[in-house]
């Protein structure tokens, strides 16, 4: 048997490195230079001390907002989802949102784009119900800061209506919104700078452009929100501003989202947020990593409470799949 | 606190958020239904699932906590989580349900886990490990019985008082005292024997490192800590100085031993004393006997009658004789047959400690005759009694020794094994008990091993000392790893009376050993006394002087000899020099010639 992994692997491997050559990114004093000059200044980080960190919030609590999705049976229709969103703050007890999904008997689908999958619905569901929780945290606990899991965009995409809601009960309440995406799946930097983007970076994500450019503790502060982000009928959507941190020693920047109103609040916060940041980990803040531990629906758990379903309902739910011998 | 995970009739594991466990500590099991069961936890761990450790992974650096500390007032360690297992005391019928609820007990429940004595009337020896919040509720008259010493600090009791009953021992009999040098062993010992003197308990103390006296009061006893004269309660007595044997009454087996102890008998040395000695011989009439037998074979004289000596008494070997003459003499030497046990017996009649000091392989020897006669005249007390007859009265007593793996070694004999193998088998039924404390648990007899029902074990490194601890104790396997890392004064008792093991804090001794001078320090102590008696008579003659230079030392020595003080020039030289070191005397060269003149005062430097 010829091993075609191994001829494919390394064509994989040359096709790859080619692409992220500086021939095609141009190296990194390049790299920032060009950034520096077009789309914002690289700023150096620092913790704060304990006098500024006592200040930080004005007293006010710190709310990290996460949600987690598991689903019960594999084959659709025939699963269950079952949702779970926290706010969880410094100071007090964290609020819980929870719902279930099972397509066969409830068929409609929360608004998504036309011939979206199951996962994206699902997606959308749960992202409904963290802004949901969020809105009411936000009422509820005044926090200074509400840090959500994932980029602002994707839940103004998901969730619009409720989405507004929480940016006009933010803009309200002098919380400052900020989304931090660990995994960035945007193009911020090449749509700013249009057709000014040198020939490499045509179509490359912030991730590849931004690859080992920043130094640990260094933020890339996008100075303009992101055009071309109107919506289907061509309305304005919110403004939201996009900056860009290596706050781990790990390789790849993690994103901040933030509204456009509180851009000028946010560059006071970068620092705490550096702060909240192990050295080792996923480059985001730590209380997101206690929420998302907090809220995480595990198997065990969800098993739990499938067993208040009767016997021959559950079986509806077996998959042909399970009872493969191997 | 709660029960969790899998559970089963004997062992559980308990969790809370906040409260750390702690090794030994006793807890309720909150369930009626099975009458509340008590616990003892056996091992402890803490845990919080954000500082975990994985070396896949990174950790997460103490800033970023600090620094949510520091903003929210968000304290990482509510994850906490505290794990101790649980190990009932007694069986319960079913497993403990899952998540029942469990509590610090009130005193009272454990109370008859804990106390099996009185404190009047038992021995108070110390504290009971991590009980320190049982005493919210504990009777006054168990508060402040003891008080400890850690770390040369004086502490309150802090805990429940553990108590050794005596009275327990007719059914539970002998104590052993195991522990390595440094363990507090020692101390030990010295805590029971001043409990069995507050008690007035006849005891007899076989002392070979001549520390046992009771006079001295430890550096920093508390005021009104020590409550009884002791002074008053023990006598010391050196072998061969203050007791010694009565030759008189001595039978042949007892001479056969303390000759054998003062150096090895060969058998026909030993046939040779069967065939001399006569019941009461003095020594007088004794070693004239053998004297004359010797006397006779040298010259040849091999028919002449001599007193007591029968005819076949001839034909012993007179290197046989002349080792026994030899060994009886190192023994009267030593003053052994000078003197009797009578002021032993009257000190154990007055209910005192009898303490008897003596080079070891002399204690030896005497421990065989004193604890023999004594033992066998509470038996015949107590024998009499039950045939209904009258015998003269003897009072119970207890012996006590350190290291009594040289008195009852295993293996090979020693001349007090055989009576204190005796004492470990029947001593219970007269009323004569053992207390004995040894580093090398392994080297006891096992006889003697197998008796003792209570034992207090401390700091044990040698592997096979911990085996056969572990052989004789109920010591858990736990306990035993913990054995080689106690604290000194730290000791699990192993006890029947208890049924379980208990770990106590020894408390603090309200006497002291004479020698705790370290002999280092009384080097220097000794080095600063010659300086200082230097100086006294030197401190004259440079007043007089005013200068002293090397070619007038000889002047000065020869008035020293006048005033009875001598000292040669080259010592004079020396006692300054260093007098110049401590800075005292001034020294300076003059034309090649030192000379010595008195350092003006100086309230900084110098000594005083």
């Amino acid at each position: 048997m010829i091993n075609t992994w191994v001829v494919q692997l390394k064509e994989l491997n040359g096709q790859l490195r080619d692409s992220f050559s500086d021939g095609r990114l141009g190296d990194r004093f390049h790299r920032r230079e060009l950034l520096e000059r077009h789309i914002g200044p690289i700023r150096r980080m620092a913790r704060l001390d304990t006098a500024e960190l006592s200040r930080v919030l004005g007293g006010r609590p710190l709310v990290g907002v996460d949600g987690s999705v598991n689903t019960f049976g594999r084959q659709h229709p025939y699963y269950v989802d079952f949702f779970r969103a926290m706010a969880m703050p410094s100071q007090g007890e964290p609020l819980v949102r929870q719902d279930l999904y099972c397509p066969l008997t409830a068929p409609e689908t929360p608004p998504v784009p036309p011939g979206a999958g199951e996962a994206e619905i699902r997606q959308a569901r749960l992202a409904a119900l963290e802004v949901e929780v969020a809105i009411a945290a936000v009422e509820q606990f005044r926090p200074r800061l509400l840090l959500m899991d994932g980029p602002l965009v994707r839940f103004d995409m998901r969730a619009q209506d409720l989405f507004r809601l929480l940016r006009e009960k933010a803009l309200e309440h002098d919380t400052l919104l900020i989304g931090c995406i660990e995994n960035i799946e945007s193009r911020v930097i090449t749509t700013l700078l249009g057709d000014q983007a040198p020939a490499g970076w045509r179509g490359r994500y912030d991730r590849d452009i931004l690859w080992d450019v920043l130094d640990y503790g260094e933020i890339l502060q996008v100075n303009r929100p992101a055009k071309g982000r109107e919506g289907e009928e061509g309305e304005s959507l919110p403004h939201i501003r996009t900056w860009f941190m290596q706050a781990s020693t790990t390789p790849g920047v993690v994103g901040l989202d933030m509204l456009e109103e509180q851009v000028p609040d946010a560059a006071g916060m970068v620092n705490y947020l550096f702060s909240l940041t192990p050295a080792d980990g996923r480059g985001i803040p730590i209380w997101l990593d206690l929420v998302d531990r907090a809220v995480r629906l595990t198997d065990g758990e969800m098993t739990a409470y499938v067993e208040l379903l009767d016997p021959a309902v559950r079986r509806l739910f077996a998959s042909k799949r399970d009872a493969r011998f191997f | 606190m709660q029960v969790v995970g899998l559970t089963n009739e004997q062992e559980v594991i308990v969790v809370d958020h906040v409260r750390p466990f702690r090794i030994n500590e006793y807890l309720t099991i909150d369930d009626e239904s099975l009458g509340y069961p008590q616990g003892e936890v056996v091992e402890t761990q803490s845990y919080n699932r954000f500082l975990d450790f994985n070396p896949d992974k990174g950790i997460i650096g103490p800033e970023v906590f600090q620094a949510l500390t520091a903003s929210t007032s968000y304290d990482i360690a509510r994850h906490n989580i505290h794990i101790a297992k649980l190990r009932l005391l007694e069986r319960t019928p079913v497993p403990i349900r899952p998540g029942t609820p469990v509590r610090e007990p009130t005193f009272e429940e454990v109370r008859h886990l804990l106390v099996k004595g009185d404190p009047d009337t038992g021995l108070v020896l110390g504290t009971i490990h991590a009980t320190d919040n049982l005493t919210r509720d504990m009777p006054p008259h168990l508060q402040n019985r003891v008080r400890l010493l850690v770390d040369g600090r004086v502490l309150d009791q802090g805990g429940v008082p553990f108590i050794f009953d005596p009275r327990t021992m007719q059914q539970y009999p002998h104590i052993g005292i195991f522990g390595g040098s440094g363990s507090g062993k020692s101390f030990g010992l010295r805590v029971f024997l001043e409990e069995l003197m507050k008690l007035r308990i006849p005891t007899l103390v076989l002392d070979p490192h001549y520390e046992m006296s009771f006079s001295e009061v430890p550096p920093n006893c508390p005021p009104g800590y020590r409550d009884i004269r002791f002074e008053e309660r023990y006598q010391l007595f050196q072998v061969g100085q203050d007791v010694g044997v009565d030759f008189a009454r001595l039978s042949t087996r007892d001479l056969i031993a303390l000759l054998n102890a003062s150096a090895g008998l060969s058998e026909g040395m030993t046939n040779a004393v069967e065939m001399l000695h006569r019941p009461n011989d003095s020594y007088i009439t004794f070693s004239s006997r053998l004297e004359q037998l010797i006397a006779a074979l040298e010259s040849g004289d091999r028919h002449g009658e001599i007193a007591g000596v029968p005819a076949e008494a001839r034909s012993i070997p007179l290197s046989s004789l002349k080792g026994i003459q030899w060994r009886l003499s190192r023994l009267y030497r030593a003053g052994l047959f000078t003197r009797d046990i009578k002021p032993i017996e009257n000190a154990l009649r007055a209910g005192q400690l009898a303490v008897v000091q003596g080079p070891i392989w002399m204690l030896n020897v005497f421990a065989a005759y004193v604890t023999g006669t004594f033992y066998r005249q509470r038996r015949e007390y107590k024998d009499a009694q039950f045939r209904r007859e009258t015998a003269p009265y003897f009072p119970p007593f207890i012996l006590a020794t350190d290291e009594a793996h040289n008195f009852a070694p295993k293996a090979f004999d020693a001349p007090a094994k055989s009576i204190i193998k005796e004492i470990a088998q029947e001593g219970r039924k007269y009323g004569v008990f053992l207390i004995l404390a040894t580093q090398r648990p392994a080297l006891l007899d096992e006889t003697v091993t197998a008796q003792l029902n209570t034992k207090c074990v401390f700091r044990t490194v040698r592997a096979s000392d911990i085996e056969t601890i572990r052989e004789e104790t109920d010591l858990t396997q736990e306990e035993a790893r913990r054995l080689p890392y106690l604290r000194s004064g730290d000791t699990f008792i192993s006890s029947a009376i208890f049924g379980r093991t208990v770990p106590v804090r020894i408390r603090m001794a309200k006497t002291s050993s004479p020698h705790a001078e370290n002999p280092f320090d009384e080097l220097q102590h000794q080095t600063q006394d010659t300086v200082s008696g230097f100086w006294q008579v030197i401190e004259p003659i440079l007043e007089q002087y005013g200068v002293i230079n090397e070619a007038q030392l000889i002047d000065v020595a020869r008035d020293l000899a006048r005033a009875g003080e001598s000292y040669t020039v080259e010592a004079l030289r020396q006692g300054l020099e260093r007098l110049v070191e401590e800075g005292l005397v001034t020294k300076e060269t003059f034309l090649g010639m030192s000379q010595y003149r008195k350092a003006p005062a100086n309230p900084s430097g110098g000594r005083t």
